[in-house]
């Protein structure tokens, strides 16, 4: 049978729109006039795309809002603007799209004063106050501005971050501007979370409100994420704005992962065994993260072997084996988790310095070679594999790596523990001179980044009841404790943490211990997870079970 | 019991240590199985009993560091061969032996021991080369703690190593020279000219003086003097860097030898004396200047024997040190009259 060409054409047509998978758009400001160039809208929409990853069956769009088309907006299930940019100039037909769109448009930020006044009142009965600001006046109890700090939701309080800066006391580092609505009392608007004022007691003001398909959120979550953040609302209700139900039901346990960081063969034994026994004796299963090979390069530790590797310690080789009758999973963290003889930037001895990241230019590594990246990444393999252990993931020393870097880790494991560091995608493998990368960490787990990583979230930190040069931030185990319960009302969150072995030392050393070895501290920890409504879960397993694919590529208007 | 013995046939052998060829082999395999096998041989090979044993691991350093070389292993923050050879010398220091191990293997020693070991084996050497009885023996020594030092200016040598080699050379040049009656003139002059630190020549000069001063034939003293030149110009050759002191030595112990011959009417060789001037401090050569003044009269054939003498020294310090011909003219007309009047 011959069927014509046309017809062969309206068929493949045909059925491409019937496997045409449910979409998104992002529209960011990039602001093409501005100079130096605007990145800030970009990273942004990028957070939210890393965001969209846990949602792996719908195909992004990311386009500037500059480059609006008329009816645009009714292409996907959902539309998302990103308002970064003070006033930005916004396309009339976006605005009259977004006033008349029959599909999930959420609004985000700066700009919605854009919107004509009869649109507000008609869309979500609200008129548009201003923007919050920060009040030097009125000062907390620990000395700080006040501003529109808390978010409460879910009868849980998130909360803002604003601190001043440690290098320049004289900055104070927040986000600390809101977009300010006034409503009247409607039937059809919602408002799903408060913010409310740090230093002035009953003033609140909307921080996300819904009404007939059409979201508002107060300012565009991803400036300052911290554990506590209002960024987790956000996150928690994009299923409600995607209208995706949570992968796991109402009356199912969360995932909880108790990671055990920075293991080499360089550690006291007795320091691992401790960690492995209290698990055991908890029964909890628990991943390790492994550096396969341990050096001191520039003799800090005055050790008479600066170098070893845990393919050939036998006693290193025997704990992985012990760890692994009592269901530890592992991961790979780097091959050296330092970079060569340099300090980058503390001492040159593994687990202290980054290995995929110049941190002292802040910068990729010079010269850095996908081969070589590569290299590490199989050297690091095989000797984690002649050790006696197999790796369920990978996770990236420090978090922070290349784009490059975290490519190649993206074609080499099919997951990535941890968090990651980003940059506009647009700037290639080395970012322009002074851009910092933007961290962001995930409450659930993602199909896709923008690198391409699976990643399984790290979302409570980890014990560090002491400041150091590589600690800016102590954390108790009650800090620990207390974020869990607070992300229990989070759709698919996880209990994701680490602990270094040395938390069985000490307080006086830098631990959680009563004295040597007491994990008192570390089991309470341990049965605050479970309290809380998760369960441990064994990342070989789990991994194995949840290997959805990567998300589909996403498609770029460029500005 | 047969179960017993069947499980001890069929018991796995211990894993037995990698040779020198096998480590290589499995070196050349790939960055990690090069980190393991350098590992390896870093675990058992420090611990071998004897230098029989020992030896072809240290012989292998370079060429795993050839291998190395493929891996970039700078950017893992490693450095294991040269890690393995400091351990494997310092393990085989103890059985160093200068005058006898081979060119290769005190090559592979020199460059991958540490400055501490070297020191150490410096001194265990010199120890052993003081005790040596044939002169054969002694010209091996000398042959070795020459060759070291050479082998140190390519190494990472600091200071107190090169200095410690510098003392086992004078210890043996010093021994050398005690038994000169045994050993061929040559290789001794050999042994002097081919001395080069500061330690060595002073050994060499401080016996030298006392020999001079004990000599007593016309022959010996001869020997010595030419022993003297040598070292001191050995000791010039040391450069601006070499104390004064040494220099001082050196010149004081030319003159004096000299002089004696002189006294004594040996009759010198004129390159001999032409060359003396040379290895003077400028002082040095005023007093000598002076001296031959008052040895240039007498009478007979030894009269005319050190007259030639002094003529060729008068006319080396001459050419040597030009202002002396206005400074010190009276003491050249005292000698030219005393020669002209004999």
């Amino acid at each position: 049978m011959i069927i014509p060409l046309v017809a062969l054409g309206l068929l493949a047509a045909s059925a491409r729109a019937a496997e045409a998978p449910k979409c998104v758009q992002i529209y960011y400001d990039s602001v093409p006039a501005a100079s130096p160039r605007y990145r800030h809208g970009r990273v942004h929409a990028l957070q939210l795309q890393n965001l969209l990853g846990h949602f792996p069956h719908i195909q992004q769009f990311v386009i500037p809002v500059e480059r609006y088309e008329k009816g645009q907006l009714g292409r996907c299930a959902a539309s998302f603007y990103l308002g970064t940019y003070f006033d930005n100039a916004l396309p009339p037909d976006f605005l009259a799209d977004f006033a008349a769109s029959t599909r999930t448009v959420v609004w985000a930020g700066y700009n919605v004063w854009k919107l004509p006044a009869a649109d507000l009142e008609r869309m979500w009965s609200a008129r548009y106050r201003g923007l919050s600001g920060l009040d030097a006046e009125v000062r907390d109890g620990a000395g700080r501005p006040t501003f529109y700090r808390f978010v409460d939701y879910k009868g849980r309080t998130f909360e803002k971050y604003g601190e001043f800066d440690r290098a320049a006391p004289e900055r104070f580092d927040a986000a600390y501007e809101l977009v300010l609505l006034d409503l009247r009392r409607s039937t059809t608007t919602v408002v799903v979370a408060w913010a409310r004022h740090g230093g002035r007691p009953g003033e609140r003001t909307p921080y996300a409100l819904s009404g007939g398909g059409r979201w508002f959120v107060a300012d565009s979550p991803f400036s300052y994420i911290t554990e506590e953040d209002r960024y987790l609302v956000f996150a928690d209700l994009l299923f409600d704005m995607l209208g995706e139900a949570p992968r796991r039901g109402p009356g199912e346990k969360k995932p909880a992962h108790f990671r055990v960081e920075d293991v080499h063969p360089g550690l006291p034994s007795w320091q691992l065994y401790g960690m492995a026994d209290m698990l055991a004796a908890a029964g909890a299963p628990f991943s390790v993260s492994v550096i396969p090979m341990w050096v001191d390069p520039l003799g800090v530790l005055r050790l008479r072997r600066r170098w070893r590797l845990a393919a050939d310690d036998a006693a290193f080789a025997d704990f992985l084996g012990y760890a692994k009758e009592r269901r530890a999973s592992f991961i790979l963290h780097g091959l050296t988790h330092q970079r060569g003889f340099a300090r980058n930037p503390f001492t040159g001895i593994s687990g202290d310095d980054f290995e995929f990241w110049d941190r002292e230019r802040n910068r990729p590594l010079d010269g850095e070679t996908d081969a070589d990246i590569e290299a590490r990444v199989a050297d690091a393999r095989a000797l984690l594999s002649a050790a006696g252990a197999e790796a369920s993931a990978w996770e990236t020393p420090h978090y922070q790596a290349s784009p490059r870097a975290y490519r190649v880790f993206a074609r080499r494991f099919a997951w990535n523990v941890g968090r990651a560091v980003y940059f506009p995608p647009a700037e290639g493998d080395s970012p322009p001179e002074g851009l910092l990368p933007t961290g962001q960490f995930y409450p659930y787990e993602i199909y896709g980044d923008a690198y391409g990583q699976r990643v399984i979230p790290e979302n409570v930190g980890n014990a560090q009841p002491y400041m150091n040069e590589q600690v800016l931030k102590s954390v108790t185990i009650d800090d620990m404790i207390r974020v869990m319960r607070r992300n229990a009302v989070l759709r698919d969150s996880w209990a994701s943490f680490f602990v270094h072995p040395s938390m069985l030392d000490t307080t006086a050393l830098g631990g959680t211990a009563r004295r040597p070895g007491d994990a008192g501290e570390l089991a309470r920890l341990v049965r605050a997870a479970r309290d809380g409504g998760y369960e441990f879960v064994s990342l070989s397993d789990w991994t194995e079970k949840n290997l959805l694919p990567i998300r589909p590529e996403p498609v770029e208007v460029t500005p | 019991m047969i179960a017993a013995l069947l499980f001890l046939l069929c018991a796995p052998a211990a894993a037995a240590d990698p040779s020198p060829r096998e480590a290589l082999a499995r070196a050349r395999r790939g960055r990690v199985e090069f980190l393991r096998a350098v590992g390896d041989v870093g675990r058992f090979a420090p611990r071998l009993p004897s230098k029989e044993k020992l030896y072809p691991y240290v012989l292998l350093l370079d060429d795993l560091e050839r291998a190395g070389k493929r891996y970039d292993l700078e950017s893992l923050g490693v450095d294991p061969v040269k890690d393995l050879g400091e351990e494997l010398t310092h393990q085989a220091a103890q059985w160093l032996r200068l005058d006898r191990d081979s060119p290769a293997y005190l090559d592979a020693f020199f460059k991958w021991s540490t400055n501490d070991t070297r020191i150490a084996a410096a001194g265990d050497s010199a120890m052993l080369a003081a005790a040596a009885r044939k002169p054969k023996e002694l010209l091996a020594w000398n042959e070795g703690a020459l060759a070291a030092l050479e082998r140190l200016k390519d190494a990472r040598a600091d200071a107190p190593a090169r200095q410690a080699f510098g003392d086992l050379q004078g210890v043996v040049a010093r021994e050398m020279l005690a038994r000169r009656a045994e050993l061929p003139e040559d290789a001794l002059a050999e042994a002097v000219d081919r001395t080069a630190t500061p330690q060595g020549l002073s050994e060499i000069i401080s016996y030298l003086d006392i020999e001079t001063a004990s000599a007593s034939t016309a022959k010996d003293r001869r020997a010595l003097l030419g022993l003297a030149l040598r070292a001191a110009r050995s000791a010039r050759g040391l450069g601006p860097s070499a104390p004064l002191r040494l220099r001082a030595d050196a010149g004081a112990l030319v003159a004096g030898a000299v002089e004696r011959a002189l006294f004594a009417g040996d009759d010198l060789e004129e390159a001999a004396c032409r060359a003396v001037a040379a290895e003077l401090l400028p002082a040095q050569a005023e007093g000598l200047l002076a001296s031959l003044a008052d040895l240039s009269s007498g009478e007979g054939a030894a009269a005319l024997v050190r007259a030639r003498a002094v003529r060729a020294l008068a006319d080396g310090l001459r050419g040597w040190f030009p202002h002396l011909a206005a400074t010190r003219r009276r003491d050249f007309e005292r000698i030219e009259a005393r020669l002209a009047a004999r």
